[in-house]
């Protein structure tokens, strides 16, 4: 049994086919596989039907047009293996599945005509004045108003039991002004009219409305405009079945919309957090810069001024010098945080233009040659031509940076660092390779987050921020770029730039 | 009796059920029961002396499922257009439902209502959204059918507007 509806076959329900009577949907797929059913089997078939069934086997009259199934199409009035009548409708949806849609038919057409034709024997009789009219009527639920006049009828026939429930005074045989009676035929009766007027055996039918009963339940209510052999009748009858298949089906997508759209609100609240956080860390590192960038200042100058420094002693000298290292590191710390909070918010722009990237890796091997000196790191790349690639050569040059930083920084001592360049099926693809330590998969699958890898500290001790390949990711994302990393524990780690 | 006709419209689950049933019966339901067809209910209202009866016209929510047929609002002397307050979505579809308005009955008369009023916390109709509507000429009243507040109000102030 199936439980959800897609809003495609929703909304087809609710379009095309209300009051429902005898709702049966069965989901298959384009060969009329059976994937699932909804409502009410045991109307059209005499066997629950099975999923992997074709649904042919259950209603011959689809054998003719599979596979595949035609969509969409209606069949009218085909008999079932219960032996009852039924509009076939059947409906494809996005996802490539089939709805083979059962309406009941036995009822309502049926019904009317054999309205029509009691009518008018009722008429026969009652001109020749062999039988009381009345009794002919009795069986049915229908409400039958023969129209006299403008918005005037006469009650025909009997009352029907819902109509005894409602609070009113109207009585067999009397005149009713229909739409005082129920308004709703107001906007009915324009539509009305008109059929009327064309002259022609049939019946139209009206929306459906809601009544309140005098003990405060409800009755869902329709009506038939019908015209036969010179006569005018409104018939007014009650909705059974179907109704609950509609409400069930409407109720659903509209909760389930009504959730979907607490979650969007939900999310875009969050967003507006997040973007507080993000322009708070913004304005704080940015504020933040000049006074760490005048100490650090402070300090370089002290430790340049040979005939100051010499006059501390050891122990203050190494201080001094501690605290220019540790002053360096939170200006790299807070730039980075400036940067990474701006990227969050998209306060940046990604202009591409060609540049050359044997310019860009001598370029970042340049920022990193002190770096690499003080752990004895040696550095190639095998790209020896001029190679051009479109992008952004302020933030390339970032990412570049950043990746040759990270690479030094999990490379241990006389080790190596290089960059690839390879071109495979029109990509450019850039590796940046270390041989250092490594890292296993659980913390390769999250690198990218930003704050993700706890800034661990790298082979010399050195400490990072975790930010740099947040930052990288970002920026690559923004060039709709992608950016992959392979790594192997103590064989080392490749990030990999496909343009 | 002076008789006329009231509609309510409205996106889904904005309360257009909800205002008519507090209104008309003094009750309220937690539970949302999506309206299918039409419902209408009667009230009269008396005003300066003046006794008129109400048929209000509660109508489906306008969604992609149930579009409301302009002929729902044929004879309509009244329109409420009901925005959920916590719901941005549902001041689009009020917008959409004034044009159907406009051009079906032009001479009714509009009042927007901003339900939920219980919940402002939640709300996501701000000022600058309710000061847009009201320099487009419109009269809005906040209300909530839960609380019962701005209810009669609004009737009233309809049931004026129609008069006059
Ligand atoms: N908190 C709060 N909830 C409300 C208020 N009005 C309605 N609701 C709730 O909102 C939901 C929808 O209310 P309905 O009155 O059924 O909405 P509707 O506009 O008639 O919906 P449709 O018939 O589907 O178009 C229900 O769960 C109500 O309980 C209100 O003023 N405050
Ligand atoms: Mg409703």
């Amino acid at each position: 049994m199936l439980t959800n509806l897609p809003e495609e076959i929703v909304r087809y329900l609710v379009e095309e086919l209300p009051p429902f009577t005898g709702l049966l949907i069965v989901k298959t797929d384009e060969e009329g596989k059976i994937e699932g059913y909804y409502g009410q089997y045991v109307d059209y078939f005499t066997e629950e039907p099975k999923t992997g069934d074709y649904i042919h086997d259950y209603s011959p009259a689809l054998f003719s047009m599979v596979p595949p199934l035609v969509s969409p199409m209606v069949l009218n009035k085909i008999k079932s293996q219960t032996n009852n009548y039924a509009d076939i409708h059947i409906v494809d949806s996005d996802s490539d599945s089939y709805w083979v849609i059962f309406m009941d038919q036995t009822n309502e057409v049926e019904k009317i005509q054999d309205i029509l034709q009691k009518i008018n024997s009722g008429k026969l009789k009652a001109e020749t004045g062999k039988s009381e009219n009345n009794s002919l009527f009795d069986v049915f639920s229908y409400l039958q108003i023969s129209i006299v006049g403008d918005k005037i009828g006469t009650v025909v026939g009997s009352l029907p039991m819902w109509f005894r429930k409602l609070n009113t005074k109207i009585n067999e045989s009397d005149k009713v002004l229909y739409t005082e009676l129920f308004p709703y035929l107001e906007v009915f009766e324009y539509e009305a009219i008109e059929f009327w007027n064309q002259s022609k055996n049939g019946n139209l039918k009206s929306g459906i409305w809601t009544e309140t009963t005098k003990d405060g339940s409800e009755l869902v209510l329709n009506a038939y405009a019908v015209y036969y052999e010179d006569e005018k009748y409104l018939l007014i009858g009650e909705v059974e079945s179907g109704i609950d298949g509609a409400q069930t089906s409407l109720q659903m997508a509209r909760d389930q919309k009504l959730a979907y759209e607490k979650l969007e609100k939900a999310e875009r609240k969050l967003k507006t957090l997040l973007d507080y956080k993000d322009k708070f860390v913004s304005i704080v590192s940015h504020d933040l810069r000049s006074p760490v960038a005048a100490v650090l200042g402070i300090a370089e100058m002290l430790l340049n001024d040979k005939q100051e420094i010499s006059k501390l002693n050891d122990f203050n000298q190494d201080m001094l010098q501690n605290i220019k290292d540790e002053m360096l590191r939170l200006l790299d710390y807070n730039d980075k945080l400036y940067h990474w909070s701006n990227l969050e918010l998209g306060n940046f722009e990604v202009v591409k233009e060609k540049n050359n990237l044997l310019k860009i890796i001598e370029t970042a091997q340049r920022t990193a040659e002190q770096k690499m000196k003080l752990k004895n790191i040696r550095f190639s790349t095998n790209l020896k031509d001029n190679h051009f690639i479109d992008v952004d050569s302020t933030l390339f040059l970032q990412v570049m940076n950043n990746l040759m930083g990270n690479a030094i920084k999990f490379t241990p001592e006389n080790g190596s660092i290089s960059i690839d360049v390879n071109v495979k099926d029109g990509k450019t693809l850039i590796s940046v390779n270390d041989s250092g330590i490594g890292m296993p998969l659980e913390v390769s699958k999250n690198i990218f987050s930003g704050f993700a890898r706890n800034s661990s500290l790298g082979t010399g001790g050195e400490k990072g921020t975790g930010l740099g390949l947040g930052i990288v990711k970002k920026i690559i994302d923004a060039h709709n770029f992608e950016v992959f990393v392979e790594s192997e524990i103590n064989k080392g780690s490749s990030f990999i730039i496909s343009i | 009796m002076i008789k006329k006709k009231v509609v309510m419209l409205g996106s889904f689950a904005v309360g257009k059920t909800s205002l008519v049933q507090q209104f008309v019966n003094s009750i309220f339901s937690e539970k949302y029961q999506t309206t299918i067809g039409v419902k209408i209910d009667q009230k009269n209202v008396n005003l300066n002396g003046q006794e008129v009866n109400l048929l209000l016209w509660d109508i489906h929510g306008n969604d992609d499922y149930q579009k409301v047929k302009p002929a729902y609002l044929m004879g309509a002397s009244g329109c409420f257009v009901v925005i959920d307050g916590t719901r941005k979505a549902s001041l689009n579809v009020a917008n959409e439902l004034i044009e159907t308005v406009n051009s079906t009955v032009p001479n009714a008369v509009v009042l927007i209502l901003i339900n939920k009023s219980d919940l402002k916390d939640e709300w996501e109709i701000d000022t600058f959204d309710i000061d847009n509507l009201k320099s487009r000429g419109f009269q809005i009243i906040e209300t909530s059918a839960k609380t019962n507040t701005g209810v009669d109000d609004a009737f009233t102030t309809l049931t004026n507007l129609m008069l006059s």
